[in-house]
């Protein structure tokens, strides 16, 4: 199995990454399989929290600017629906991300699992240089609990 | 000699257009997705397990519980059995709270009163409703895998993409 395009391109996000694998290696039968929690579903996750029980969501995250920016939200806000907590905490979270701050070490945005690429392990190897050539690093997950996959991570 | 030097100008020029543009139909072609990231499911029920719907969440218009007959009127025979070859679930019964009961948790597909799209998790004791998380970033599939004491909830199968359902003692969390 070989690839059958070598043109250089340069990704501008993850799924332009995995569009160019599956390009240059189209025998591999490789496909999305996955992605990595969205912030839009940490901000639910943290605003279902608070809402159901504001001290303990004080007792289980650590005290942070954005925690207790959330914090004060609910306090100001105590008829916030769970729609307008989440889409406040969206943002508290981006501001917090652009600030350097680690939310959670489940977030990304540029992270994808794909199919383990179908073919000999000298082929697997040269699509995950590949990969590495335009930018991503990549985790193979052969034993993974949720099936067999690489995680790619641009 | 003009034409010979257009002539050696003209061609690297298109080949260097159309590599451009061979470049740019691959960042803008989206990258194949496997079928469950891609399922569309229509809930279309206002009682699931002899519940209203309301009682679910108040916001909801109708939800439908995911089952392998409806896997199955959505997906071609071979996406099927690649999950019915899984571990994955979508129902589990499984005792989370330590009381002795195995509860019964199922996931579905929600639309509330705006048309947003869903998926939720209902913990089930006794024909009772005792809990429902939800997931708005997400609108089809989802399915179960037991993990000792507890339940993971996958967004998708062959990744990583999950949540740890558990009991702490005083209420069901997600992780």
């Amino acid at each position: 199995m070989t690839s059958t395009a070598t043109a250089v391109t340069t990704p501008n996000n993850i799924d332009q990454l995995i569009s160019i694998i599956q390009s240059e290696f189209p025998n591999s039968s490789i496909r999305i399989t996955g992605r990595a929690r969205t912030i839009r579903r940490q901000a639910e996750l943290m605003a279902q929290r608070i809402i159901a029980n504001r001290v303990d969501f004080l007792q289980t995250y650590t005290w942070r600017q954005h925690i207790g920016e959330m914090n004060q939200f609910i306090i100001n806000n105590p008829r916030a629906t769970l729609d307008q907590t989440t889409v406040r905490f969206e943002a508290i979270i981006n501001t917090a991300r652009l600030r350097g701050a680690q939310v959670s070490n489940h977030l990304s945005d540029t992270a994808r699992d794909i199919s383990i690429p179908i073919g000999l392990p000298a082929t697997q190897n040269t699509i995950e240089t590949r990969i590495e050539a335009l930018g991503a690093t990549v985790i193979r997950e052969p034993n993974a609990a949720g099936g067999p996959h690489w995680h790619v991570d641009w | 000699m003009t034409t010979i030097m257009k002539k050696h100008t003209t061609l690297p020029f298109i080949g260097i257009v159309l590599l451009l543009v061979f470049s740019s139909c691959m960042a803008d072609k989206k990258p194949d997705q496997a079928w469950w990231l891609n399922i569309s499911i229509a809930p279309d029920k206002t009682v699931l397990n002899n519940i209203n719907i309301t009682t679910y969440n108040k916001n909801w218009r109708s939800a439908v519980f995911l089952d392998e007959k409806l896997i199955k009127t959505h997906v071609t025979k071979r996406q099927f059995s690649e999950f019915k070859n899984s571990k994955f679930k979508l129902s589990s019964n499984v005792d989370l709270n330590g009381n002795n009961e195995k509860e019964t948790i199922k996931v579905g597909v929600y639309q509330n009163s705006k048309n947003d799209k869903g998926i939720f998790l209902a913990v089930f004791e006794k024909h009772k409703l005792l809990k429902v998380f939800t997931d708005s970033s997400n609108q089809g599939f989802s399915a179960l895998i037991k993990d000792n004491k507890s339940i993971r909830w996958y967004k998708c199968m062959n990744c990583g993409e999950y949540e740890h359902i558990n009991w702490n003692g005083k209420s069901y969390v997600i992780q």
